[in-house]
């Protein structure tokens, strides 16, 4: 009986402050209250507030037919608990339901696991309490920042107890294989993962609604008949992305609400389908062969690798920078300083450093900068002042 | 004042320039504001410029903006016509097939243009902009029909290649004396071997002045070498500059701080500076090289901070306003300008105002002003970097680089530089 198995993931960033050179040594204070309080109220606003209401409420109809994954980075969570503590407690009402599975990563959607394998640890410990404090829940499943896997991860994951794995997948890294099953680690015998479906998952994040995309409007029923097509039999279809997709990414007035309201009758409408959560489909279905990841493979379209984080020279050097600080960091004991550099590890300030967005011509819609160069001087403003503290 | 001077008040003088404080993005505004300042006592002074925010901002000068202009003076462009028919006025002007060429694409690239009132197009918040060359054809035309429509002068004296063009157009109208000030050149901004639109339009004007005012001797020396003026036509008269209230401050940044203030460009030597950077940083780790301004060059400079590793020892600031310039120089240990050209320099001065000491490239109007300064050639980055250093090493020897500045600066007021302007104007205005 295959499964539609969705997992939604949640982030914001604290996006930092104009930071000139003489604030360094004076000012400690990187973050701007102002915008993130604006953006956090913006996604709350048009996504998490009514798609959370749309989950609840298909829930409600479809019952135990109906179940969805969530996870969301800490910093997420610290600004909706100051900003918006409607949004967690509506998501504590979806918790109720039993029909939610939280999934665990890191609190800052860092990308620790490259840089420093014990602030990689920490980060995940500290994930885990916030959403054990917040949702009463143990996470069993792991997904790391940007969905970024390799197999050299697996020990720090047995280690930090976990190995059920959500992971990306590409052409490449499948080869013959498909992504609708439950793989295991050649490293590992007990480690199980899950790779994202990343052409039906781009359906709904990347085409839903592009005029020139064939087969738009995306109706539920069409959905299905893509699932119907397929040349296998799925035990899974792996559909992750960004909870921001409904509402923010796709606004509104694209029918993206329409679309999901609809899904769960579609898919359920075929015999022998149903929804099931990243760890009922580990329960459900034995992995059917091995899946090897040798390098680092993310969900970042289209690369599936880090080059929009650290794909160039500027990049680099101000990641670099900013994890030589941790023996020095963890040193000081100031929990103030350990937080402020956490949060400076969010990828998002490293994005808004890729200049790939320039040399296309483009805009990058994402950044608050004017441009990628502004961005990384910003930073090191920062950089700068934070070594002093470290010092 | 002496008697022929005190008659002399009566002179008018059309001055014709492109920056006036408040409104202004670099050197020009200043200097230009400082001599009108210091030459209203002298003549009866109008001052045009592209665009206003405040008329008044100078007492006894008569600021016209030419974004206030009558809407009704559309850019009438009769030459239009004329220009695709073989540019006879072009031709007239002597300038080169290249440049005629490059001035037409300007008329001619802008759909829409034909019904916009001069006043709109000037009414332009960048300064400069993607339609420079259609207001600097169109300022041509304006002060043309400020004559027409009665406005009367005695002398007319254009600041940079901006309004050179309106300058000659004047000239051969009216037969009144020209004088073309020069701040800045073409072979200063793009290399010595620049022969483009603003090269020939610069010539052009050169050529047609009666007389020649270049703000260093070093300009001066460029205007003879590279366009090929006369030295008997130019005359050297630096820039003044008003003695400020200047300040320390302690820093929080524990290395020492080399300043650099300019735009990121060519002409600035960006890259003869990150020479010089890496082989101080080697003898030297514990400094922090602070760059502020922002230009074509910023980008290609700080990828390479980044890509060498040396991040840590570089501060970009972007664009900084008036106040952040004087709190840097008000932290710096050295002031490092290593242009390629440079007609001036007036960071330089002001950082040694401030008691930086300076580190310059010979290749600058404001060594001939800096005693103390280090000077060498702009590519000599093993001088540059032996000798800051040394000034990062040496207290003493900082202080006597940085000088005592005082008897230099009393050399440097505005009435000494506008009395010696009267003075050209002398030489055509009184017979």
């Amino acid at each position: 009986m295959p499964s539609i198995c969705l997992y939604f993931q949640l982030h914001q960033p604290y996006r930092t402050c104009p930071y000139d050179f003489t604030q360094i040594g004076n000012d400690h204070n990187y973050f701007d209250e102002t915008s993130n309080k604006r953006f956090i109220n913006q996604v709350a606003d048009n996504c998490y507030i009514p798609a959370n209401q749309l989950m609840l409420e298909l829930i409600h109809t479809y019952k135990k037919q109906f179940s969805i994954a969530f996870s969301i980075t800490g910093t997420t969570l610290d600004q909706l608990e100051v900003y918006r503590p409607d949004v967690i407690e509506s998501f504590k009402a979806l918790t109720k339901t039993g029909q939610v599975e939280w999934i665990a990563e890191t609190s800052c959607h860092s990308l620790a696991s490259v840089y420093n394998r014990q602030e990689f640890g920490e980060q995940v410990k500290i994930q885990e309490a916030q959403i054990k404090r917040l949702f009463g829940y143990k996470p069993k499943t792991f997904r790391n920042t940007e969905l970024l896997f390799s197999n050299d991860m697996v020990n720090e994951l047995v280690y930090l107890g976990y190995t059920q794995l959500l992971v990306p997948s590409t052409e490449k890294l499948l080869g013959d294989k498909s992504p609708n099953h439950v793989y295991k680690s050649p490293l590992h015998n007990k480690t199980v993962c899950l790779p994202k479906n990343s052409s039906l998952t781009a359906e709904i994040t990347r085409w839903f609604a592009e005029p020139g995309h064939p087969g738009q409007p995306l109706t539920p029923e069409k959905f299905a008949h893509k699932i119907l097509d397929l040349k296998e039999v799925p035990d899974t279809i792996n559909l992750f992305m960004d909870y921001e997709t409904i509402g923010e990414h796709k606004k509104a007035a694209t029918g993206i609400f329409e679309f999901f309201r609809g899904l769960p009758k579609a898919i359920l409408s075929i015999p022998g389908f149903d929804f099931a959560t990243p760890d009922a489909v580990f329960k459900k279905y034995a992995p059917v062969g091995k899946y090897d990841v040798p390098y680092p493979v993310s969900w970042s379209y289209p690369s599936y690798d880090l080059g929009y984080f650290t794909g160039s020279n500027i990049q680099q050097e101000a990641i670099n920078r900013l994890y030589d600080l941790a023996a020095r960091i963890y040193a000081k004991k100031d929990d103030t300083l350990l937080l402020d550099w956490r949060r400076l590890q969010s990828t998002d300030h490293f994005f808004y450093m890729t200049p790939r967005f320039e040399e296309r011509g483009e805009r990058h819609h994402f950044s608050p900068f004017p441009s990628a160069y502004d961005a990384y001087n910003n930073y090191l403003n920062i950089l700068i002042d934070l070594e002093l503290r470290a010092k | 004042m002496s008697s022929s001077l005190k008659a002399f008040s009566e002179k008018r003088i059309l001055m014709l320039g492109w920056e006036f404080p408040p409104v202004h993005s670099g050197g020009l505004g200043v200097a230009c504001y400082g001599l009108a300042r210091a030459l209203r006592t002298f003549v009866n002074l109008t001052f045009v410029v592209p665009r206003t925010i405040d008329a008044s901002v100078l007492e006894g000068v008569t600021l016209v903006g030419l974004n206030h202009m009558d809407k009704s003076i559309q850019i009438t462009r009769p030459e239009l016509s004329r220009l695709e028919g073989g540019l006879p006025e072009l031709e007239y002007y002597q300038i080169s097939a290249m440049a005629a060429d490059a001035i037409r694409a300007g008329y001619l690239s802008q759909p829409g243009l034909e019904h916009l009132s001069i006043a709109d197009l000037m009414d332009d918040k960048e300064v400069y902009g993607a339609r420079l060359l259609q207001k600097v054809s169109a300022y041509a035309e304006a002060v043309v029909a400020m004559y027409e429509d009665n406005f009367d002068f005695d002398l007319i004296h254009a600041h940079d290649w901006l309004t050179y063009l309106a300058g000659v157009r004047l000239k051969k109208k009216t037969g009144k004396p020209l004088v073309v000030h020069v701040h800045a050149l073409e072979t200063d901004r793009a290399g010595k071997d620049a022969r483009n639109t603003m090269y020939f339009v610069e010539r052009l004007g050169l050529q047609m002045a009666d007389m020649v005012i270049a703000v260093s001797e070093y300009t001066k020396q460029t205007v003879q070498k590279h366009y090929g003026i006369h030295e008997a036509k130019i005359v050297a008269i630096h820039n003044g500059i008003d003695p400020q209230p200047v300040f320390r401050h302690e820093h929080h940044i524990p290395e020492k701080i080399v300043a650099f203030i300019g735009r990121l460009t060519h002409q600035k030597g960006p890259f003869y500076l990150l020479e010089t950077a890496e082989k101080v940083i080697r003898q030297y780790p514990d400094v922090k090289f602070v760059i502020a301004g922002t230009g074509d060059k910023m980008k290609e400079m700080i990828d390479w901070t980044a890509y060498k590793g040396l991040s840590r020892n570089f501060l970009f600031t972007g664009f900084i306003n008036r106040e952040k310039v004087e709190q840097l120089l008000a932290v710096a240990d050295v002031y490092f300008m290593p242009s390629v050209s440079e007609p001036f320099g007036l960071t330089a001065l002001e950082a040694a105002q401030f008691g930086v000491p300076c580190v310059i490239s010979k290749q600058s109007g404001v060594a001939e002003i800096l005693k103390q300064a280090i000077k060498a050639d702009y590519y000599d980055t093993d001088t540059f970097a032996r000798e800051i250093v040394h000034l990062l090493q040496d207290d003493n020897y900082r202080k006597l680089v940085a000088g005592e500045i005082g008897e230099q600066l009393n050399e440097m007021k505005w009435d000494d530089a506008a009395l010696r302007v009267v003075r050209v104007y002398r030489d055509f205005l009184v017979h």
